[in-house]
């Protein structure tokens, strides 16, 4: 069977803005081109090759036509199916893997690509690795149905993907209608934000109308329309469906670059084209206390505040590491799915994707606001002198002020240094710091500190507030 | 044309053998508070309410450690199922509210830039709990409304922190009086433990109680 040939433009850079930039400059390569997240854009390759005159050409067009709207370092990959593709732009600077060799491709690469280009549940890539099906080449000698009996629909996809298919079909021109959203604004929008929350509401009615049927949105076209008919589209596309806040998110990529260019008129019409939908998977909703009234208003409001403030918006996802300030990191809103609640509280667990415990935690309670990005200051002695950390891990001398700018502070107590070795192992990323916990006298008031020192510069990374 | 008949009162004895109960005023009253830890709640007691955080009512939090004593106050409210929305210049480091026993999945921060008003619309009345500290820019008109729309809705409001939250006027205030850390001996800080003074236009006769942050 011969599949659509894709190629996938990963930007080097996580800013949707740019993404859609990029992909507007290169609408005169391809229509109809599908952002797939904030750094990667797909291109059905079978009108392009033939028009250029072959893959390499179409390559060489899209680096020209990126270069020339200043996203340079892009990177492209071109496969037989979105993964082949993805996973193809991550090698090497992007490479092209012919149809003849697609699943010799996919066979080689461990099922962790999975989770990192497919947007597949960790929990069951973890079990595959488990079972022994450490490559897609395993996964794919094992039958479907067999797969599908211990993963549930999870195992379908993971079959699909494995094999060399697509989860939903690329095409290069408009499929059927699934649903369709619209409105028409009387008094145009001239406003970014208002443009962005008249969006919000249009991505609410469309769950709104999917979720009685069961049904998520996976592609969608959107389209902003001026007074003056000029028009902006874009087709937006995830695997597993988009929720209100997700597309929201990328309404506000969509139109924000857009108004700033030289429009005549505010606009008048959004609508929202649903091309693919899938079955909702399943939740089984708890008895008591899950999807409660409050969950529901905490999710719209979610979505309000997408509208207001976009990016600004962040929920903590657990990292792992030894710095206590960056275990959680604060991701946005609306690039995760908050709904699910296993999801949720799977993003925010430690150890059920980076490790739990390291060794080099600092003891006791951690500072309850960070400093970010970290300020420079000054340890120094009663003779003034600067305290450095030996090799031996040990204070130079006994630490007595701490020199925040113009300001000396006098260090009440001081507890470390703790030392930390990071990736040891990575000649290019190694990091050896020590750290210090300190109480200093601020205006006759005791204020606790986490300092960090690294190359003989201290720094306060975290403050007990 | 006959008149409707008069509404009767439900005997007793159907309503027993129903299991079916009257909600006494006290559990109404109870459902009107948002939960906090127990040395809390025995403190809003004291000085006359149902021992919690009254919905509806804006609580300021001030003096040294805001952030830490805002985090042992509402955990309790986080972990029974709360959302909060954390909208501020400047977020909490995740991680020490976790070890507060904070449910994260049930958190979200906001940065609200310059949009301080428009984002508290969207939070109150849809958040039990939002967290705030008021733009200096902001006028104190802005703060007005958003006490009026507080009072109106089934939330409670912690502004945190600095001189621009004077222009709150508070139905509770946790003032920390004085912190004492704890671990010093051991060799590094374990926990902070401070004297909170309760005020605020609810309490007319504000009394102290002690909250500790961390393991003492």
């Amino acid at each position: 069977m011969s599949r659509t040939r894709v190629a996938v433009v990963v930007s080097p850079r996580d800013d949707g803005r740019e993404l859609h930039r990029l992909a507007q400059a290169l609408d005169g390569v391809t229509p109809m081109i599908e952002v797939v997240d904030e750094r990667a854009l797909l291109l059905a390759m079978h009108g392009p090759t033939r028009y250029f005159g072959g893959e390499q050409a179409v390559v060489e067009r899209i680096v020209a036509v990126a270069e020339s709207v200043g996203v340079c370092d892009v990177c492209v990959g071109v496969g037989s199916s979105r993964l082949a593709a993805r996973v193809a732009a991550d090698h090497e600077g992007g490479c092209i893997v012919p149809a003849s060799r697609h699943r010799d491709f996919l066979a080689a690469l461990p099922v962790s690509v999975l989770q990192n280009h497919a947007h597949v549940d960790p929990d069951v890539v973890s079990l595959l690795f488990r079972l022994g099906l450490g490559t897609l080449g395993a996964v794919a000698g094992v039958e479907r149905s067999v797969l599908a009996d211990r993963f549930g629909p999870n195992g379908d996809d993971v079959y699909a993907l494995a094999t060399g298919d697509d989860l939903h079909p690329v095409c290069a021109e408009p499929l059927p209608t699934q649903c369709f959203v619209e409105a028409h604004h009387d008094t145009a929008l001239n406003d970014a934000s208002a443009v962005v929350f008249a969006a919000s509401l249009l991505a609410d009615e469309m769950v709104g109308q999917l979720e009685p049927r069961g049904l998520v949105a996976c592609r969608v076209i959107a389209v902003f329309t001026t007074e003056h008919d000029e028009s902006c589209s874009r087709v937006w596309y995830h695997p597993h469906g988009f929720t209100a806040p997700m597309l929201t998110e990328r309404l506000r990529w969509q139109v924000e670059k857009w108004l700033d260019d030289s429009l005549t008129a505010g606009v008048a019409h959004v609508s929202i084209d649903v091309q693919t939908v899938e079955a909702r998977h399943a939740t089984q909703l708890g008895l008591w206390g899950e999807h409660g009234e409050a969950d529901r208003a905490a999710w719209a409001a979610v979505a309000r505040l997408v509208a207001i403030a976009g990016d600004a918006v962040r929920v903590p996802e657990w990292r792992g590491g030894r710095d206590p300030m960056n275990q959680f990191a604060l991701v946005p809103a609306g690039r995760v799915e908050i709904r699910d609640p296993a999801a949720a509280r799977q993003r925010v667990t430690p150890g059920e994707v980076h490790p739990r415990t390291w060794t080099g935690e600092i003891a006791g309670i951690v500072p309850t606001v960070p400093v970010d990005p970290r300020r420079s200051v000054d340890v120094v002695d009663a003779d003034g002198q600067r305290v450095v950390v030996t090799g031996r891990h040990m204070f130079s001398s006994q630490p007595e002020f701490v020199v925040d700018g113009v300001r000396r502070h006098r260090v009440i107590a001081c507890f470390g240094p703790w030392p930390v070795e990071e990736r040891w192992w990575d000649a290019t990323r190694r990091r050896r710091i020590a750290r210090m916990q300190c109480l200093v006298d601020i205006d006759n008031r005791q204020s606790g500190w986490l300092l960090v020192s690294e190359n003989r510069s201290w720094w306060v990374v975290g403050v007990y507030d | 044309m006959s008149s409707p008949a008069p509404p009767r009162q439900i005997p007793a004895g159907v309503l027993a053998a129903a299991n079916v109960t009257t909600l006494s005023r006290a559990v109404l009253k109870r459902d009107r508070s948002i939960p906090v830890a127990a040395r809390i709640a025995d403190a809003l007691r004291a000085v006359g309410l149902a021992g919690g955080l009254p919905r509806g009512s804006v609580c300021a939090v001030i003096g040294a450690s805001p952030v830490a004593l805002t985090a042992s106050l509402l955990a309790e409210a986080n972990a029974s199922g709360a959302w909060v929305a954390w909208c501020a210049a400047t977020a909490p480091n995740t991680r020490a509210l976790f070890d507060a026993g904070w449910q994260l999945d049930r958190v979200v921060c906001v940065d609200p830039q310059r949009d301080w008003v428009a984002c508290m619309n969207a939070c109150i009345g849809e958040f039990e709990l939002v967290v705030t500290q008021i733009p200096s820019t902001v006028a104190p008109a802005e703060v007005r409304r958003m006490s009026t729309a507080v009072s109106r809705s089934n939330g409670v409001v912690v502004v945190i922190g600095g001189e621009a939250q004077r222009s709150v006027s508070a139905d509770l205030e946790f003032r920390v009086e004085r912190c004492n850390w704890s671990g010093v001996d051991d060799g590094h800080l374990s926990a902070q433990d401070m004297r909170v003074i309760l005020g605020g236009r609810r309490v007319p006769d504000p009394c102290p109680l002690r909250v500790v942050y961390g393991s003492s």
